[in-house]
């Protein structure tokens, strides 16, 4: 799931003029549980947006989809036509479904972060940065590439100070974390299996799936 | 192999280094790359004594270490000690790229080694971890990966024989 911070409303209200009719869509998924995209901030933004004209409100349950975007938006097809531009409580690749799908100017009412893993509400981690390499069968389940601040993929580094990160002093160096845990597997070896570095080819944006 | 030698991390007036070089007997003294780049020292100046090169892997992609590598190879180091390189980050500036670790970073170098495009006796050793359990781990793979000599912070037991300490460190 992607963690989404709100953008100051000033910010948001300065792309839309005065005469523009808007739409304001929220994504019930991630957004929602981040408390910056489900239907009680859509209904906020809606009051916020002062003496602009809001047309519809809608929240859609994964606007990053095409597929769920098209099909819930077909429910205020009329609104869309008379809107003129739509206002995104979601994540960037919501907003980019949005415009696609309805070809209408779309406005990112939130800044998108990274993929979260979940403790409870209000306590997001990074945990995978997506990296397209994944070592975590070699490292105990633990990402080294997420939570090591030089990236370092064969670690520790020589900076370590006993057994803490001399970037984040108070944090225990990951590579600390990985050797106690394969360790505690008896997968002590796997602490040197050699992982060459990423191939940034691979990295370039826009990346793609496609069969 | 194992010794001692003298650390200038950060060169900021040459003139005063060369002074520092000519009346230094330590055997080894090893150039950082914190200030002026040590290639500010002449062929000549570089192999009247034997000099290292740090490489500082931040901010370095693979081609820029590799060629700084045959470029320390070309000036006549007698070797090079790869660095994970500090990390500085400030308010107005984003922090450090790092492409490299240190192991990867040596694998490169022992490439450069076995397809001819450095000398055999050019040294390569390379900064490791120290003072944990899982940093001696590592340390002892650098070994195994084909580094001549590490630098820990604190000497790890086994390794003495191919440790090399910093005695003191200047900066000029
Ligand atoms: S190594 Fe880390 S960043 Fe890369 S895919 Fe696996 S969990 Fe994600
Ligand atoms: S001390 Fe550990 S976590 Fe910190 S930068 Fe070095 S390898 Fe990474």
């Amino acid at each position: 799931m992607i963690v989404t911070t709100k953008k100051n409303v000033k910010e948001i209200i300065s792309y839309v003029s005065s005469n523009e009719g808007l739409i304001i869509v929220g994504c019930s998924e991630c957004a929602a549980s981040c408390q910056t995209g489900g239907s009680k901030q859509v209904e906020e933004m809606a009051q916020q947006m002062g003496i602009h004209r809001v047309i519809a409100t809608i929240s859609i349950h994964a606007p990053c989809d095409k597929r769920i975007a098209s099909r819930d938006l077909k429910r205020i097809d009329d609104e869309i036509k008379k809107a003129d531009v739509l206002i995104a409580l979601t994540c960037g690749s919501g907003v980019q479904a949005i415009s696609e799908v309805t070809g209408k100017k779309v406005i990112a009412a939130l800044n998108t972060h990274f993929l979260r893993m979940v403790e409870r509400i209000g306590r997001f981690y990074e945990r995978c940065a997506q990296c397209g390499d994944c070592i975590l069968n070699d490292t105990g389940g633990i990402c080294p590439y997420t939570r090591c601040p030089r990236k370092v993929r064969n670690g520790p580094c020589e900076f370590i100070a006993g057994i803490m990160c001399d970037v984040h002093p108070h944090t225990e160096c990951v590579w600390h974390l990985i050797f106690t845990r394969l360790k505690q597997n008896g997968e002590e070896k796997r602490f040197t299996v050699f992982h060459p570095p990423l191939q940034w080819e691979n990295r370039y944006s826009p990346q793609e799936v496609v069969w | 192999m194992k010794g001692n030698f003298l650390y200038c991390s950060k060169i900021t007036n040459p003139a005063a280094v060369r002074e520092r070089l000519k009346n230094c007997s330590e055997s080894y003294v090893l150039c950082g790359e914190y200030g002026l780049s040590p290639f500010l020292l002449t062929r000549d100046e570089i192999s009247a004594k034997r000099l290292l090169y740090e490489v500082v892997l931040s901010n370095k992609n693979r081609n820029l270490f590799c060629d700084t590598i045959l470029s320390a190879h070309a000036a006549r180091f007698c070797g090079i000690v790869i660095s994970s390189g500090s990390f500085e980050k400030t308010l107005s500036m984003p922090m450090p790229v790092f492409d490299l670790d240190v192991t990867q970073a040596l694998s490169l170098a022992t490439s450069l080694r076995k397809n001819g495009k450095i000398a055999p006796d050019f040294l390569l050793g390379v900064r490791a971890p120290s003072g944990s359990e899982a940093a001696e781990y590592r340390a002892r793979y650098l070994i195994e990966l084909g580094a001549d000599f590490i630098v820990p912070s604190v000497s790890i037991a086994g390794l003495e024989e191919r440790t090399m300490m910093c005695i003191e460190e200047f900066t000029a």
